[in-house]
């Protein structure tokens, strides 16, 4: 036999020794292969106990149900994206921090859906004095972390002051410093505060961390921990029920791994570390109810039940809550870029969640079994197959905003192409364009509302009143709001004693290539603003996210479209991003005086009290000045949907987890047919 | 022709030099605020934060200082440690990745190298039968046949081909699934009673006597090896087909013809010898494409590959990634070319490399 004849027979070998191994009977049951000696799993070819037969519909489920049940006890979820890092100082992102929620413990937890009610985790109780800027936590007695170590009170004490002092560059630690010390960063407290920690010397670097060491103070005798602010906080809780300044390590086993081991003389060694430099990169070891088994990047994360965990079988965490060791054994989540082979998973009982993008909701929606709606009016409510397998949650507004933001002083430096000729001359604008009120009212009116959440969230959203979210103190939906009203933006571009109404502009809107919402919230800005007058003229330009930021940074971009999602549950994190000066768009908003101090001021006010009945006519201001200043365009808030298979049950939605559908997954259950 | 080999090698350091340097220097055109938008992935809420950022990574030093920063590595001033160099073996810590770049080529070559050997039997050996019956058959029906499906498989999309095969072998019928092994086979896998000498899980799965793990892995190769034959193998067919017919054409093939030589030697030992000199070619530099990955099927069936991170770094300007995958694809792409340089002289005897 020649070599020719032997590589085409080995061809159709090949394709045929693969169709013939590859179809026969498929497992219903991955697991039910594995060997005896893996815990939780059934013997070598038998059925998991509560599978059905393969022909056999549930009792409960309609006739012609047919939704396979795999993987028994594990919860698998295909998504995208995945954690920088898995040290909750360091993260300052969803993913990371949903994984952390379920490794990880603080003193605090979120009730439930509540965002603003507190039960106690490695606490068991706690006391604030009156003023509320001294906060003192009863530590928990009894609880190990996960390599065996035994909490303590110096435990709780070491995590904070590590999270506080390793304070990295574009970290989550200005939110964290605002509360203990007024200032955004660590190296506002080295010397005069204007040099970074490089720049201190020995004596300062350590004053520093003593600064910190007297903020956070244990006492291991008494059982307590002791949080000094520098002034009250209202939402000092809500942030210590976030990962990134609440959870909790072993200060003795971080030492031996070679992390800081509390040295005040030592710490700057471990101040702003690249993601891979901390030692909780990809390890962990909290005292929560999983384990974090392995994480393959790219690929999969995968936790395991915690089979010490400390919480007992008649102690809930809250009532009818879940309690003693996990229900689901373990959680599988899967890195599926691609929406096509996510679906695909979801319909052949390969994943238990799946992320759907808005725009492919029309796609699972004849397979809704069951939905529960949180917005019974709106589109999302769609009717249920009587064949449909998927437990739909729809109507739910995440803590997101989308606005546009105005730059009251565009950097022209060196020539600026967003603007044009740079005068208002019909082919450009001036720096100061956006100081005009009339300017920012005309533009507000232009901007179509209702067809930009109908095209870009496909219904899935509603108008932002202004700043400050639906729900949360300070909200009002009586006050005033802009609609699209061309008419009103002409009139306004009128009453502009610039004279643009008869020179026109031109100008140039940039959003970042890829995002589809904010590319089609630009172009429909452009078009209410071109159909009143024909000497207006905007192009809107796709940039890739490196160029744009870097534009933004520049001040060079007139109106740019972004995002807001937010930090902890309290309006203080969406008045100051946006309004105040020193905000992540407050600063690139350039808003003028007298505008600027005013703004600022009532911030201030605000944080101050902890009454909400004292706060609230504050943010209600806040609210209505920034529609009426018309500070940003905001435009919408999107509704979301979670879609599960049947078998998980449990699930409640919490706006401020960070994952909706894997942020306590100890509230979970995975029950079979 | 061992004079040759060893000339070929010992140009490769200089070749993976120069693409180095030429990659280096395009990524120069970024500016490092540009480049620091890879730390940065929201709205920056500090000020100053992407200043701190450029100035902690250098982003802002001379191109040629961050090249040789790569190259040899970074000495700590108060320590004395070098970290990274490439010379040191180092390609650097991959941000897309979570890893080192040399881990990232590691975990994902197997995937990938998997994909490419099953994939390349089929394709290879049943595109070249099929362009030399097409050829052979000149315009009879099997040729319009064969030259047909080579349109059909040359123009239909590897994104659509591969989504329909998944929807309905997997999603209907659940017969394939995408990934490389159901979830509880890759728990099995990683636990301490299976070896993983290869990490390719078919080669594994033999080598540790379990067959279910080997059915699980097939289960999973199937769709995209399918997918990638049959959108590749047009390409080759029509390669082979059109230097057969030329082949068929020449003087010599008249001559043995005329000796009355029997058609099928005609075509076994005169006509396709000299035929395959172009298909090694293609067939060469497809095995070299499937070693360096293919980022649609990869995606699509979700194989974590080469490929499909390559795209990953590219998008997100992952610039220590793409550098170090870009030598390893250079290197891949070297090594793959002089052995198709030998193959020429081992299918042509009047082929000599000197």
């Amino acid at each position: 036999m020649n070599a020719r004849k032997l590589l085409y027979i080995l061809s159709l070998l090949v394709i045929a020794s693969m169709l013939i191994v590859a179809c026969g009977p498929a497992d219903s049951n991955n697991n039910a292969d594995m060997d005896n000696n893996m815990a939780n799993e059934p013997a070598a070819n038998e059925p998991a106990a509560n599978e059905p037969a393969a022909d056999e519909p549930a009792a409960d489920e309609p006739a012609g149900f047919e939704y396979p049940f795999k993987n028994p006890d594990t919860y698998v979820v295909a998504s995208f994206g995945e954690p920088e890092t898995l040290d909750p100082a360091w993260t300052y992102e969803t993913s990371g921090s949903a994984f952390e929620n379920n490794i990880y413990e603080g003193l605090v937890w979120f009730e439930r859906e509540r965002t603003d009610v507190f039960v106690p985790i490695l606490s068991t109780g706690w006391e604030a004095n009156d003023a509320g800027d001294v906060w003192t936590f009863d530590i928990r007695e009894g609880v190990t972390f996960h390599e065996g170590g035994t909490l303590e009170p110096h435990d709780v004490a070491y995590s904070m002051q590590r999270a506080l002092l390793q304070d990295r560059v574009d970290g989550p630690h200005w939110m964290t410093h605002e509360v203990f010390f007024g200032t955004y960063s660590i190296a506002e407290s080295i010397g005069d505060g204007s040099g970074g920690v490089a720049d201190g010397t020995p004596e300062e670097l350590v004053a520093a961390c003593e600064l910190v060491k007297s903020a956070v103070v244990a006492d291991d005798a008494a059982g307590t921990v002791t949080f000094t602010l520098v002034q009250p906080a209202p939402w000092f809780m809500a942030i210590l029920a976030n990962s990134f300044a609440g959870a909790v390590v072993d200060q003795e086993w971080m030492a031996e791994n070679g992390d800081w081991d509390g040295d005040c003389a030592t710490w700057q060694d471990f101040n702003d570390p690249a993601a891979e430099e901390s030692i909780l990169f990809n390890v962990a070891n909290g005292t929560g109810p999983y384990v974090l088994d392995h994480w393959t990047p790219g690929e999969e994360i995968v936790l395991t039940a915690n089979q010490n965990y400390w919480r007992a079988d008649d102690d809930p965490i809250w009532e009818g809550g879940p309690s003693g060791i996990a229900s689901i054994q373990r959680f599988v989540y899967l890195l599926i870029d691609e929406w096509g082979t996510r679906l695909a998973m979801f319909e052949a009982g390969d994943a238990d969640y799946v992320v759907v993008p808005a725009q492919f909701n029309s796609q699972v929606e004849p397979y809704y079994g069951e939905i529960t709606c949180d917005a019974p009016d709106h589109k999302s409510c769609v009717e249920v197959a009587s064949d449909g397998w998927i437990q739909a949650y729809t109507g739910y507004q995440r803590p997101i905003m989308t606005p546009a933001q105005f730059n009251q002083a565009i950097n022209s430096e060196g020539g600026n192409v967003f603007q044009g000729s740079g005068a208002l001359d019909g082919n450009g604008i001036t720096d100061d364009f956006f100081t005009d009120l009339h300017i920012r009212r005309a533009f507000s009116y232009c901007f179509d509302y209702d067809t930009v959440i109908a095209e870009a969230l496909d219904g899935e959203g509603t108008q932002a009143q202004g700043p400050i979210i639906a729900g949360m103190l300070g909200y009002r939906d009586d006050g005033f709001v802009f609609s699209y009203d061309p008419d009103k933006c002409a009139e306004e571009f009128q009453l502009s004693e610039s004279g643009v109404w008869d020179t026109g502009f031109y100008m140039q809107i940039a959003y970042n290539t890829g995002n589809e919402g904010r590319r089609l919230a630009a172009e429909v800005l452009k078009a209410g603003i071109e159909d009143v007058n024909p000497n207006f003229q905007i192009q809107v330009v796709g940039m890739p996210w490196p160029v744009l930021l870097n534009a933004r940074r520049a001040g060079k971009l007139p109106i740019y479209v972004g995002g807001w999602l937010e930090d902890f549950h309290d309006p203080h994190n969406w008045v100051h991003p946006f309004l105040h000066s020193g905000g992540a768009y407050g600063r690139v908003a350039n808003i003028q005086d007298p505008l600027k101090t005013e703004l600022d001021t009532m911030i201030a006010e605000g944080a101050a009290l902890t009454d909400p009945d004292a706060r609230r006519p504050i943010y209600e201001a806040l609210q209505l000045k920034a529609q009426e200043e018309a500070i940003m365009i905001w435009m919408y808030q999107p509704l979301v949907r979670y879609h599960f298979s049947p078998w998980i049950e449990g699930w409640y939605y919490n706006g401020a987890y960070s994952a909706g559908s894997f942020s306590y997954i100890y509230a979970l259950d995975k029950v079979g047919p | 022709m061992t004079n040759y080999i060893i000339r070929r090698v010992m140009i490769i350091p200089i070749l993976m030099a120069g693409i180095s340097m030429l990659i280096f220097a395009m990524l120069s055109l970024l500016t490092p605020y540009e480049r620091a938008a890879l730390y940065v992935t929201d709205i920056p809420k500090r000020q100053g934060a992407i200043e701190g950022i450029i100035e902690k990574y250098g982003l802002d030093d001379p191109i040629y200082v961050q090249y040789w920063r790569w190259m040899v590595g970074q000495k700590d001033e108060d320590t004395g440690e070098v970290t990274g160099g490439v010379l040191r073996g180092d390609l650097g810590w991959s941000k897309v990745g979570k890893s080192t770049v040399a881990e990232v080529i590691a975990r994902r070559l197997p995937a990938t190298a998997e994909l490419a050997i099953w994939s390349a039997i089929p394709l290879i050996g049943l595109a070249v039968w099929m362009g030399i019956k097409a050829a052979v058959n000149h315009d009879k029906f099997v040729d319009q046949i064969l030259r047909l499906a080579a349109i059909a498989g040359w123009s239909i999309p590897t994104f659509v081909f591969g989504l329909l095969l998944l929807l309905k072998f997997y999603s209907d019928l659940d017969l394939f699934p995408p990934g490389r092994l159901s979830i509880g086979m890759n728990e099995f896998i990683q636990s301490d009673a299976f070896i993983q000498y290869t990490k390719l899980h078919t080669l594994d799965a033999l080598l540790n006597l379990r067959f279910d793990v080997f059915k699980d892995a097939i289960r999973h190769l199937v769709l995209p090896v399918v997918t990638l034959s049959v959108v590749s193998w047009a390409f080759l067919l029509r390669v082979t087909r059109s230097s057969m017919l030329d082949t068929l054409r020449q003087d010599y093939i008249t001559t043995a013809r005329a000796k009355g030589l029997p058609e099928s030697k005609v075509i076994s030992r005169h006509a396709v010898p000299n035929a395959l000199i172009p298909v090694i070619t293609v067939g060469g530099l497809t095995l070299i494409g499937l070693f360096n990955g293919v980022v649609i099927t990869e995606t699509i069936f979700n194989i974590k590959g080469i490929g499909s991170f390559l795209a990953q770094a590219a998008v997100a300007l992952d610039v220590v990634s793409v550098l170090g995958l870009t030598l390893f694809s250079s290197m891949i792409l070297i090594v793959g070319n002089l052995v198709v340089d030998v193959l020429y002289s081992i299918v042509d005897p009047r082929i000599r490399l000197d």
